[in-house]
C-alpha cells in the first residue's frame, strides 16, 4: 500500500487522485485536508524551510552556559516547624511518646516470650483447650511485658530529657544517668543492692544501645 | 518636608544627613552585635563533630541560654556606659 501512494512530494493545495487518496471518505464528507495529508517526506521538507526562515530572522543567540549544579540551599525554619520542634523538646511529651512506644514494643516482645513458654500439660487437655490456654498465656504475658516496657521507656525518656536540658550538652553521660535512674527505679522493690545492680546494668545496656544506634550513621 | 514633626521643628538637610548617619551607625552596630552573638554562641554550644544536621535538645537549650545571657550582658553594659563612665 505505501508504494501506491507515490508521488511523495505534494504542492500546497494539490490533491491526490481520488482513487488512491487515503482521505477519500473525508473528501466525500466534504472536508478539506489536502495540505495536511502529505506524507512524512514533504513534512520534513517544510520543517527545514521554516527552520531556515527562523534562523534568518533572528541572529544566532549565544547558548547559555550550563547552570551551576544545584546546591542544597538552607531554608529558614517556619514558625510551625519551630513550634513543632519545641513541642518535641518538651520532656512530658517525650515521656508520653516513649510510654506508647514502649508499650507497643513490649506487646510484641511479650507475644514472642509467651509463645516460647512452657506448653500446657498435654495429657489432660484437648488440642482446642491447649490452644485456648496458650493464647490466654500469651495474652497475659504480653500485657505484663508491655506494661513493664512502657514504664521503663517513660522513665528513661523523661529522665534523659531533663538531664540533657539541665546540662545543655548532648553526651553519652545523659544516657548513662538516665539508664541508672531507670534501672534503679525498676528494681527498687528488691532492695538497695538490687537497685544498685539494676542501675549499673541498665546504664551499661542503654549506653551500648545508644552507641550502636547513633554511632553508625 | 518636615521629618521631625514630633519635635515641632522642621528638618534641615543637615539634620537629615545627621539622622541618616546615626541610623547607619546604629545599623552597623546591630549587625556586628548579631554576628558576634551568633559566632560566640555557635562556638560555645555546638560540638564540632556534626553527626547530625538537626539541633539536639541540649544544643537547643544551650543556644537559648547563650543568647539570653549575651543579650542581658549587652544591655547591662550599655546601661553602665550610658549612665556614667565608671571611674578609671
Amino acid at each position: 500500500g505505501a508504494l501506491r501512494r507515490a508521488p511523495i512530494f505534494l504542492f500546497k493545495g494539490e490533491r491526490r487522485r481520488e482513487s488512491h487518496w487515503r482521505g477519500r471518505e473525508r473528501e466525500e464528507r466534504g472536508e478539506r485536508g489536502f495540505v495536511d495529508d502529505c506524507v512524512p517526506a514533504c513534512l520534513r521538507e517544510r520543517e527545514r524551510e521554516s527552520e531556515r526562515e527562523r534562523e534568518m530572522d533572528q541572529p544566532e543567540q549565544p547558548k547559555p552556559s550550563p547552570p551551576p549544579p544545584e546546591q542544597p540551599s538552607f531554608k529558614v525554619p517556619t514558625l510551625e516547624e519551630i513550634k513543632a520542634q519545641e513541642m518535641m523538646d518538651n520532656c512530658a511529651v517525650r515521656g508520653v511518646l516513649s510510654l506508647v512506644g514502649g508499650g507497643g514494643l513490649g506487646l510484641f516482645m511479650g507475644m514472642l516470650l509467651g509463645a516460647l513458654d512452657n506448653p500446657p500439660h498435654v495429657d489432660i487437655m484437648t488440642a482446642r483447650e491447649q490452644f485456648i490456654f496458650t493464647a490466654k498465656q500469651i495474652g497475659s504475658r504480653s500485657l505484663s511485658t508491655a506494661k513493664a516496657f512502657a514504664v521503663m521507656g517513660a522513665i528513661f525518656s523523661t529522665t534523659e530529657c531533663m538531664v540533657e536540658k539541665a546540662r545543655a550538652k548532648h553526651d553519652l553521660k545523659n544516657t548513662a544517668i538516665a539508664g541508672c535512674v531507670t534501672g534503679g527505679a525498676i528494681s527498687v522493690r528488691a532492695g538497695a543492692k538490687a537497685s544498685c545492680l539494676g542501675c549499673v546494668g541498665f546504664a551499661t545496656f542503654s549506653v551500648l544501645i545508644e552507641k550502636v544506634l547513633a554511632g553508625h550513621q | 518636608m518636615s521629618t521631625k514633626q514630633g519635635f515641632g521643628q522642621t528638618a534641615t538637610p543637615k539634620d537629615v544627613e545627621e539622622m541618616v548617619g546615626m541610623a547607619q551607625q546604629e545599623m552597623e552596630y546591630r549587625v556586628e552585635l548579631f554576628n558576634k552573638l551568633t559566632q560566640s554562641c555557635f562556638d560555645k554550644c555546638i560540638e564540632k563533630k556534626f553527626k547530625d544536621s538537626e539541633l539536639n535538645l541540649g544544643e537547643n537549650s544551650c543556644v537559648d541560654r547563650c543568647v539570653h545571657k549575651y543579650w542581658q550582658v549587652t544591655a547591662m553594659i550599655g546601661q553602665l556606659l550610658s549612665s556614667g563612665r565608671p571611674p578609671m
